[in-house]
């Protein structure tokens, strides 16, 4: 598969503060891939550099293997629908007036409208004027604007922001399936990593303007290995026991965690614990959550 | 109107529509620009538009559209001049060349201060900032016209008394008022276009290279 985006050394500083520093992204054809980070983290301002919207300090972007410059940037995004941050419209006009608007100035023909309102499902609302329209149906009226004219493309930027449950369950369905469907590679960003599990195929974790992870979404879901946590009435005499057995553990929070163990293994260490006369009262298997590992990732709290 | 103040009628309103246009038309440029940017700003717009149009063509559009209302506010002065000029009944054939002259300096500062006010009005997301200009240009612009007029010059909003081509003898002991026609100031209407060319260079550029 070839690299859609590519970013190397990508740097930007306003003011004294380096927002993004050296990023090298790869963004695959047909992914899609979930750019997931903590707000502030420097999501937005990545994209909108991918856009052309702002100018990188240092490095370079090269999008479908071009070069982005001042000269190019159009037609490579003739190619790419976007939606950053907050939809845009003209609130005084019509879901339809307004992606005709879009429409001409892509010089998408006029009947791809009907087919975007009705993929983001807005076909009997297009006749009210968008100052009328929910948030989210906003947002959905800027996601047509992006599927507009089949971008090979699409840059979405927090899209599920103001959406409720149900519209944020469409709005992951409707990601999900345009790679599949419409053959687009999707770059999708947000600080729910819920969120991004649940739509993402390939994920990049940037923390303090840096990308701590880029990789698959199963590989990040590798690094939650399972491990067992023991609580015994007398912890200190059964780590000793265990200790003698060769057995590593850590204390947290009154359990014994111990690494992945096969049944027949731990089932041979709990009874010894019983045989010493030591009271086993809770045995878990615990699974690093994809919440601990971004935690380890990025060293900040993750938003819920 | 005795005959003296008909066979001036022509020059009258030459003299003193130029005077009402400093006042007023800053204000309407002012709202004409604001309005035209001020639904991208609330919308969110620009950074949609500038992914899918180079942002200098979006400026000039934008330019033009307003130009368009300007240029209708001011045929429409020539209108009503012509018409109020009929019905009160103003000695003499209707003066064309100084009637168009009077359509071409209007129009060129009207169109200079809008570019102006444009630049302000898509910097700015808060629309007080141009409005506020709009509303103190106007104001001084009328002031100035009191100062020398180099002084004049160098001051956009005075543009419309620079330009003006009727003067005003007013006799204190008769208290008649004489108009008379002076020569147009060419000079003026050439520093005029040099700001106009500023001002379209630097706050396109500008414009272009807002980051979203």
């Amino acid at each position: 598969m070839s690299d859609i985006i590519t970013t190397t050394g990508l740097c930007k500083r306003y003011g004294k503060v380096l927002r993004v520093k050296d990023l090298d992204l790869k963004v695959q054809e047909g992914v899609v891939y979930g750019f997931l980070g903590p707000n502030g983290a420097g999501k937005s301002t990545t994209m909108k550099m991918i856009l052309g919207l702002a100018r990188p300090t240092a490095g370079n972007i090269a999008v479908f293997g071009k070069e982005m410059n001042s000269r190019n940037r159009l037609s490579i995004l003739k190619d790419v629908g976007s939606l950053i941050e907050s939809p845009s419209y003209y609130g005084h006009l019509t879901g339809a007036e307004n992606l005709r608007i879009i429409s001409t100035l892509k010089g998408v023909p006029p009947k791809d409208i009907d087919r975007v309102l009705q993929i983001v499902r807005l076909e009997n609302q297009k006749e009210k004027k968008v100052g009328q329209y929910s948030m989210g149906m906003k947002q959905r009226l800027g996601l047509a604007c992006a599927l507009l004219g089949n971008p090979k493309l699409l840059i979405l930027d927090e899209p599920t922001n103001g959406l409720d449950p149900a519209g944020i369950q469409e709005m992951r369905e409707l990601i999900c399936s345009l790679p599949q469907q419409y053959g687009m590679t999707v770059m999708v960003s947000s600080h729910l990593l819920s969120e991004i599990d649940q739509m993402a195929t390939n994920v990049g974790i940037i923390s303090g303007g840096e990308l701590v992870f880029q990789d698959s979404l199963s590989t990040l879901h590798e690094k939650s290995r399972p491990g067992i946590a023991v609580r015994t009435l007398n912890n200190e005499a059964a780590a000793k026991i265990l200790e003698e057995q060769g057995v590593s553990y850590q204390t947290q929070d009154g359990y014994l965690l111990l690494s992945k163990l096969g049944d027949n293994e731990l089932a041979g260490y709990i009874s010894l614990l019983f045989d010493r006369h030591i009271n086993v009262v809770r045995i878990e298997e615990r699974r690093k959550s994809l919440e601990d590992i971004f935690l380890e990732l990025t060293g900040t709290a993750v938003s819920l | 109107m005795d005959a003296h103040e008909l066979s001036q009628g022509w020059m009258f309103f030459l003299y003193q529509f130029p005077l009402l246009n400093s006042i007023m038309m800053p204000v309407i440029a002012a709202v004409v620009a604001s309005r035209l940017c001020d639904n991208e700003h609330k919308g969110q717009t620009l950074k949609l538009l500038n992914t899918v149009m180079p942002a200098g063509r979006l400026f000039t559009a934008k330019f033009l559209c307003g130009a368009l209302y300007m240029l209708a506010a001011v045929l429409l002065q020539l209108v009503v001049i012509v018409a109020v000029a009929y019905a009160v009944g103003f000695m003499g054939t209707p003066p064309f060349d100084k009637l168009f002259y009077y359509l071409l300096f209007t129009t060129a500062v009207n169109l200079t201060i809008l570019l102006l006010q444009q630049v302000l009005s898509l910097l700015f997301v808060n629309q007080m900032v141009p409005l506020t200009v709009g509303l103190i240009g106007g104001l001084a612009g009328l002031f100035i016209m009191f100062f020398p007029q180099n002084l004049e010059r160098l001051f956009l909003w005075g543009y419309y008394g620079v330009l003006m081509f009727v003067g005003m003898d007013w006799d204190r002991v008769t208290r008649i008022t004489d108009f008379y026609y002076t020569p147009v100031d060419w000079a003026g209407f050439i520093s005029l276009a040099v700001m106009f060319c500023v001002i379209y260079i630097i706050g396109r550029a500008l414009f272009v290279r807002k980051e979203m």
